[in-house]
């Protein structure tokens, strides 16, 4: 019968996760700031990884007899320390390779809860509908219609200043961007014939949500995902600078940067540093999320 | 045996409400008003009618997918309208349903064996080889090879993922498929193919079909009666050699001498039908095809016609009564 010859046809392309990788690098490949991005990214999580074994000196550790000193390439430089020290006579870029750890740490905290939160809610309001949404996305609507790092602040006040509490007010700011996000592509595919079809089946609504449609909204909340990483690790350094967040001697780049204040015409160095490493972070996960964008949304997809 | 009533049902309607507004009043869409149709064992029922006419609410009602306003639904005997769940639970098995858009019915993140053994972990107690090894012989008896277990929807053609539709739908055993317009998101020859695969089946597991299609061509082919339907209600009921060489009611017959015949030069007298089908909301008065109809007569704008048995068919016009009548 000809259902051979259709069968023959058939692809010997390769299935599962390589192909997709395949597939999602060539689309990601093709933004070339998304693929700096990415390498500066992977540099920066493999200097947090390994602190201990690159820092010069401890983060906390003083030279007495080397406060304020200017980096190597100035007069007065000393090549003990590279990047030149603080008002306490702390090696300024062992501080900035520990600092990290707590920018990363951050990102992954508040993105993982704030996703994990967001999500969960968001595929109720959608799945369920009716007066449960409305409640959700109203609530919600009240958290959006605050300027997120005001609230941030009005959370860590509220809470008590340290690391931990910024980062749950900083979850708890972005999660309303999830729970939108969510419930916009669970009403999208909640209609859709395999939805129905998996009722046909049998499939009980926890299932149907969590196995069937979660999978398929997933492109746009890894994109937020990347993107408010970046935004997590801004707004806990604005709360470090404000002193709300992590507490000195804590080497987080804002904490940094609000103690050198002081000293930004005499010492250009102890503010500069932490604040350019804020930066560049920051706008290389921003470059990656926007090649992510590019791969993973299907809208913009050039098939 | 092959006679064996699986599924009857009676006089079944299906009403959406529409909320009110600040401007408008609120209104009953009746999607389905009064069908009875009874389904046999190896037997095929099409449903045919224009687009809203209520096939696929027809279809949704069957399935369990929703419930419906009134009237009764009886599957291998046991009444299920009454709303009880664990009578639905039990009952859903033996319908499951085939839909129109292959592309849209598969889940793409969802893997093909998966997707073939989700209805069996869902309702029965089967080990993951046992239902592995029933998804294979099932891809096997829908013409998918053994290799396609591994692979994600958007790999296969339109044929070959409506096989896999099939095959999903057939995983429990059921006794009834509802075909949602099957073949017609199709190329003309891969709906052949599908047709005659649904044709082995139905042989093969004694399935009853309930057809549902607006390819009169199609219907021709695979159906044993045909039910045409208008504003959801039935207007013609009877088996497919009376109901293609004798239609009775007029909007059969516009229906029918629609249908292109692919003989060039070859001319037909067709019926033409003035105006749109009429909004569900707001049906005319009487019969409801009155303001459409071609022959119609002083009682069809207030009067509602029912069926009645004309013949051998089953056919619901005011026309049909002189026809009794002169009979007499």
């Amino acid at each position: 019968m000809s259902e051979q010859a259709i069968d023959t046809a058939t692809d010997t392309r390769s299935t599962g996760v390589r192909a997709m990788l395949k597939e999602f690098w060539h689309y990601f490949s093709e933004n070339r700031g998304a693929v700096i991005g990415l390498w500066f990214f992977i540099g920066v999580c493999l200097v947090a990884l390994l602190a201990d074994l690159i820092a010069p000196h401890g983060a906390t550790m003083q030279y007495r007899d080397a406060l304020l000193t200017p980096p190597v390439w100035q007069d007065g430089g000393d090549w003990r320390f590279l990047l030149g020290t603080d008002a306490v006579g702390r090696d300024m870029l062992s501080r900035l390779i520990y600092g990290s750890r707590y920018s990363l740490f951050v990102g992954c905290i508040v993105v993982t809860v704030a996703m994990a939160v967001g999500v969960t809610i968001g595929l109720i309001a959608g799945f369920i509908g009716g007066a449960v949404d409305t409640l959700i996305m109203r609530l919600m609507d009240i958290i959006l219609s605050f300027p997120s790092l005001l609230l941030a602040l009005v959370l860590v006040a509220i809470l008590g200043p340290s690391l931990t509490n910024a980062m749950v007010a900083i979850a708890i700011v972005q999660q309303p961007h999830y729970v939108r996000l969510t419930r916009a592509a669970v009403l999208g595919e909640r209609n859709k014939d395999y939805v129905t079809a998996a009722k046909v089946a049998g499939v009980r609504p926890l299932r149907l949500m969590f196995y069937t449609i979660l999978p398929n909204c997933m492109a746009p909340l890894i994109v937020q995902a990347a993107l408010s990483f970046s935004t997590a690790i801004l707004d806990a350094a604005a709360l470090g600078f404000l002193g709300m967040g992590a507490q000195p001697p804590t080497p987080e780049w804002g904490t940094m940067l609000a103690e050198a204040r002081e000293f930004i015409l005499r010492a250009w160095w102890v503010v500069t540093l932490p604040g350019l490493a804020i930066l560049l972070t920051v706008l290389a996960i921003n470059l990656m999320g926007d090649g992510l964008r590019d791969a993973l949304d299907p809208k913009l997809k050039r098939s | 045996m092959s006679d064996e009533i699986v599924l009857r049902a009676n006089d079944l309607k299906r009403h959406y409400l529409l909320p009110g507004s600040f401007y408008s009043k609120a209104a009953t869409v009746k999607a389905l008003d009064g069908v009875s149709f009874e389904l046999r064992r190896k037997k095929t029922l099409a449903v045919v009618g224009e687009s809203g006419c209520g096939k696929s609410t027809l279809a949704r009602v069957v399935t369990m997918i929703e419930e419906p306003t009134a009237g009764s639904l009886q599957i291998s005997g046991e009444e299920l309208a009454d709303g009880d769940k664990t009578v639905r639970r039990k009952l859903r098995p033996k319908v499951q349903m085939v839909f129109q858009n292959p592309y849209g019915s598969l889940n793409p993140r969802q893997k093909i064996g998966s997707a073939l053994e989700e209805p069996l972990l869902m309702n029965t107690p089967l080990s993951k080889s046992e239902r592995g090894g029933k998804a294979r012989a099932m891809m096997q008896a829908v013409g998918l090879r053994p290799e396609h277990y591994d692979r994600y929807p958007h790999m296969f053609s339109g044929g070959q993922r409506q096989r896999i539709a099939i095959a999903r739908a057939l995983m429990l055993d059921p006794d009834i498929l509802v075909l949602d317009e099957p073949v017609s998101a199709l190329d003309v020859s891969i709906q052949a193919q599908v047709l005659n695969l649904l044709g082995e089946l139905q042989d093969k597991l004694q399935l009853a079909y309930l057809f549902i299609s607006h390819d009169l061509s199609v219907v021709k082919h695979i159906a044993d009666e045909v039910m045409v339907m208008y504003l959801g209600k039935p207007v013609e009921h009877a088996t497919r050699e009376v109901l293609f060489d004798n239609p009775r009611h007029p909007y059969t017959k516009a229906l029918l001498s629609a249908t292109p015949v692919p003989v060039p030069g070859r001319k037909k007298d067709r019926v033409l039908l003035k105006g749109e089908l009429p909004s569900p909301i707001d049906p005319p008065s009487g019969c409801a095809f009155h303001p459409r109809c071609p022959v119609v007569i002083g009682r069809c704008a207030t009067k509602t016609p029912h069926l009645q048995s004309v013949h051998d068919a089953q056919v619901s016009c005011h026309l049909m009564d002189e026809v009794q009548t002169e009979k007499v």
